[in-house]
């Protein structure tokens, strides 16, 4: 790991496959990881909705793990895999979470939702058929504003069932 | 219209605008870049009120990447201060983007700094050295009236920014038939609607026409441009004004971000790049928007039976530190005057002071919210008073379905509905009886479990003539709102309307109201996303507040789709020779009933854009409508009493919660929450319910989890999500939600508004704790019952 002064600043370089595809550039080490992937690999479909980790528009998934993307430094991300919302969608065939989220109408000002279907994602990779209050506990580190919440955990419901269901 | 009628109205047709944001492609203000791009960061107070003695900036200007630092002092020769609505001397008010010689709340800008990137402006903000000498601050809007109250604006002369008297019907003569009289001090708490994207600004000037093109996620971008071109002595024909194509929630929370627009457009003026600025939350929760707290003082006369006759107020408002949409909301609450009550003897005198708190503008529900609660916890108090059942004393003061459409008090017009009938519905689905044996038999157990009513309405398409009774000079009154339909040269269906959209789903919908006009398939109807000013149909009213879109925007593009259809007509009826009565419109074509022939839309739109010899004789070319609409309100104006219809229509909703109090942590659990609301004739279900379900849970958000709180120096003790903190999903309880449709008898497509819903979960939480705390004598006059407070308010019992 080399590091360099560019006025003033220390720079660390960093390379990160986000949804298969490599990024790498020079960055800060205390670039955050959201940022890196809205301003450098130029993905913005990651949200920021708050400045205390408590929001969870950020949230992706980094080497398979749900993580808050306002909470962890690019530089720790350096040679993961994170996946976003952008990769969800394979060959423009929705993923059925997308799906469900759809046709459950479980957005309005579409905000939240990138976040909320990592979060989703995340959870039904671990438990293919979670209860009521497993999907409530999933989400409970994203906000929503629009929708009060019923819609998506019908829609989670859904897309846990197509998926059991074999449809990815 | 009714639902038997329609085609395409009432039906559940999955939004077009959901498929963006679920793939990451939805573009929002932060999302868009422009070459050359430089970033504003501001320096904010952590004092509520103090001199400001000296800004240094020479720590941030030394910092490599950093432009410009500006101070309000500086702005003060660029700028002129806000319009106001008010008159002298709450009119001397003065206002900018940045504090000017003294800071007036908790995170007020005092500076702001302009860099290359986001984070160096954020440093350089931090950098910047301000000298200040603290004031005194005052926070209770009580303590803003008394005499030696320190002064937030010396300019006004006092922290009154305005007081009004309403005397309606026969107050006295109401008091002196009474059987009782009810006195009672009834407090509204102070929260945010922090839409989860904040607020932003992307200012570009353009050098070479000395104009301004501005995209914000401003919900009324032409309504505010008045004030924001005065302030930059700029005519409004220089400003293009635009939203990206998503915004991320709004709920009134976005319209006074006037200021950081202002002072984007000025730095980019000066610095000849194009500025950008996102709030962070923090920001967001001190200075982007409150609601307005408000103290009441009741008196209501009652007969025995629970009959109200009449009501007197005071009423006390604290608006914040400045009045960026106030006074506005010290007469907007008058369009719910008597809430959804058969009250017509009530006087109310109110005021409305200013304080160190942060500034307020219109959240969910603006100005009513707060007159429905008090109406629904007094209705719960004069029950309680006389030994009645809250839900006879409701049901024996609604406003009468036979008396429909009811002219108040103030002379709004109550457009149809069912208020009993709709009250009734909620019982059977709340399981009423049940729960009261149920309630008594936990109480035995020491379970504390309680049921709450709120019957509130939501009053849609406001009749801007109210704020005359402020200022009868002010040059702005009723409303309007644009739409165009256009057959394009390729015979496609368009549509726009001047409304614009944080997640209201106006893209579906809007094609769904086109395409039952035109007999066709919705999806076939383009509706451009976003807004801009240069290729946008707009009024000067336009936007998105004032649950108006379906109302005023629906009705705008109804007309305007009908003209353009009467047009199709009369070139169809040319080119196939036949007489008008002989055709109909289907699937975009134009068929003779008669002869079976037709003329698609395509055709006609060739003949009427190109091949415009082959028009009928006289006929202006081309295949497009406009229409602004503005509804008559029939009392238009406010009389010498203030009393004016000062809104459209009234949507109405029915809550009933059933809680259960912890009898040690006092936390509030809703075991059942139940909605009946007659929204009127619904375009889509989806977004319907989406609304009312979106408000009752920001009702519930209120009155359990959200609360402003400031020490009384003025400092906000929760100043970000760790400390304020909106529902979540764990929280949230699941929710009935029930129908009980009558059409608006006002609006001329039989809907009516429902973005805001009224607030109606805040009463009957609030009754519903207060039953569930009866045993422990605990009596409720506040709007936020969390689990702290409740348990203050049982030691301070318990001490005694």
């Amino acid at each position: 790991m080399t590091t360099k002064v560019l006025e003033e600043r220390v720079t660390q370089p960093v390379s990160i496959k986000i949804n298969g595809k490599v990024y790498s550039a020079e960055v800060e080490p205390r670039l955050l990881l959201v940022d890196f992937i809205r301003d450098v690999a130029k993905l913005k479909g990651t949200h920021i909705g708050c400045d205390t980790t408590s929001c969870g528009a950020c949230t992706v998934l980094v080497d398979g793990l749900s993580v808050k993307s306002c909470t962890m430094f690019a530089v720790e991300a350096d040679g993961k895999e994170v996946l976003t919302v952008e990769g969800l969608a394979k060959d423009d065939k929705l993923h059925p979470i997308q799906e469900a989220f759809w046709e459950n109408h479980a957005l309005q000002c579409g905000y939240c939702t990138p976040g909320m279907l990592m979060s989703a994602l995340f959870l039904l990779q671990r438990n293919p058929n979670p209860t009521e209050d497993e999907i409530k506990e999933a989400i409970a580190g994203n906000i929503c504003r629009c929708t009060g919440y019923l819609n998506i955990i019908k829609a989670i419901k859904q897309a846990a069932q197509k998926i059991r269901s074999g449809e990815r | 219209m009714t639902e038997q009628e329609t085609k395409w109205l009432g039906k559940p047709i999955k939004l077009r605008e959901d498929l963006l944001p679920i793939t990451g492609k939805a573009r929002y203000i932060d999302d868009l870049e422009l070459p050359n791009t430089v970033y504003m960061a501001y320096t904010t107070s952590a004092y509520a009120h103090a001199k400001i003695k000296k800004i240094d900036p020479s720590k941030a200007l030394a910092k490599p990447g950093v432009l410009c630092v500006i101070s309000g002092e500086e702005l003060k020769k660029h700028l002129e201060p806000f319009m106001q609505i008010a008159e002298p001397p709450a009119g001397n008010l003065k206002d900018y983007p940045l504090a000017v010689d003294k800071v007036r709340y908790f995170g007020e800008p005092v500076a702001a700094v302009v860099a290359e990137d986001r984070y160096t402006a954020e440093d350089a903000a931090e950098l910047v050295e301000v000298e200040y000498e603290p004031l005194p601050a005052v926070v209770d809007p009580e303590d803003a009236l008394k005499e030696n109250a320190p002064l937030v604006h010396e300019e006004i002369g006092s922290n009154v920014v305005w007081k009004g008297i309403w005397d309606l019907g026969e107050v006295d003569a109401a008091f002196e038939q009474a059987d009782e009289v009810i006195r009672e001090r009834i407090v509204f708490h102070r929260y945010a609607p922090v839409p989860l994207e904040p607020n932003g600004v992307l200012a570009v000037y353009d050098e070479t026409t000395d104009s301004f093109i501005i995209h914000s996620v401003n919900q009324m971008p032409m309504f505010s441009l008045p004030l924001i071109c005065g302030a930059l002595k700029t005519p409004p024909s220089k400003f293009r004004m635009l939203n990206p194509p998503y915004v991320g929630g709004a709920f009134g929370g976005k319209i006074i971000n006037y200021t950081h627009i202002t002072l984007a457009a000025l730095l980019s003026k000066l610095l000849k790049r194009p500025v950008k600025y996102i709030e962070t939350r923090s920001e967001n929760i001190a200075s982007g928007t409150h609601n307005n707290e408000r103290i009441f003082y009741v008196e209501l006369a009652v007969k025995r039976d629970g009959k109200v006759l009449g009501a007197k107020m005071r009423i006390i408002d604290n608006c914040g530190a400045y009045t960026r949409y106030e006074p506005a909301g010290a007469v907007i609450w008058s369009q719910v005057t008597p809430g959804i009550y058969a009250v017509k003897n009530i006087r109310v005198e109110f005021t409305q002071v200013v304080t160190n708190k942060g500034p307020t503008g219109p959240v969910r529900g603006y100005s009513r919210v707060q007159h429905n609660f008090m109406w629904e916890r007094v209705m719960d108090i004069v029950a309680k008073r006389l030994a009645l059942d809250p839900a006879e004393v409701r049901l024996k003061n609604f406003i009468p379905p036979e008396e429909m459409p009811y002219r108040g008090p103030s002379h709004t017009i109550y457009d149809g509905g069912d208020y009993p009938g709709a009250f009734r519905k909620l019982l059977d689905a709340l399981e009423y009886q049940k729960w009261r044996k149920l309630q008594e038999e936990y109480r035995k157990q020491g379970r504390l479990i309680g049921i709450g009513f709120s019957a509130v309405i939501d009053s849609g398409a406001n009749n801007f003539a109210q704020v005359k009774i402020i200022n009868p000079n002010f040059p702005v009154s009723g409303n309007s709102e644009a739409a165009m339909v256009m057959i394009d040269q390729g015979g496609t269906v368009v549509a726009k309307v001047g409304t614009t959209d944080q997640g209201q789903s106006h893209e579906t919908t809007m094609a769904q109201l086109v395409a039952e006009v035109f007999n066709m398939d919705p999806s076939r109807v383009v509706v451009p996303r976003g807004f801009d000013s240069a290729s946008n149909v707009w009024a000067a009213h336009s936007g998105a507040y004032a649950s108006r879109s379906a109302v005023l925007a629906g009705t705008a593009l109804f007309l305007a789709a009908q003209k353009l259809k009467e047009k199709v007509l009369a070139i169809a009826s040319h080119l196939l020779n036949e007489n008008v009565e002989a055709l109909k419109v289907e699937n975009e074509r134009v068929v003779s009933t008669k002869t079976g022939r037709s003329v698609s839309f395509s055709q006609i739109a060739l003949v009427a854009w190109s091949d415009v010899v082959s028009l009928p004789e006289g006929m202006e070319p081309g295949l497009v409508s406009y229409y602004v609409y503005k509804p008559d309100w029939k009392f238009n104006k406010p009389d010498s009493k203030n009393r004016l219809n000062n809104t459209l229509t009234y949507s109405y909703t029915i809550h009933g919660s059933v809680v259960e109090v912890d009898p040690e942590t006092f936390l509030v659990k809703i075991l059942k929450h139940v909605v009946v609301s007659d929204p009127g004739v619904i375009i889509n279900p989806l977004v319907v319910e989406g609304q009312e379900i979106g408000a009752t849970m920001h009702g519930i958000s209120a009155a359990l989890y959200e609360s402003l709180q400031y020490d009384e120096k003025g400092v906000l003790l929760t100043p970000n999500f760790w400390f304020y903190t909106p529902v979540g999903a764990k929280e949230m309880p699941d929710v009935e939600l029930l129908h009980h449709i009558t059409k608006s008898t006002s609006s001329l497509i039989g809907v009516r508004g429902i973005g805001e819903g009224g607030g109606g979960p805040i009463g009957s939480i609030t009754n519903a704790v207060e039953d569930a705390l009866e045993p422990l004598g605990i009596r409720i006059n506040f709007s936020h019952v969390s689990g702290n407070k409740l348990f203050e308010l049982w030691k301070g019992l318990h001490k005694r």
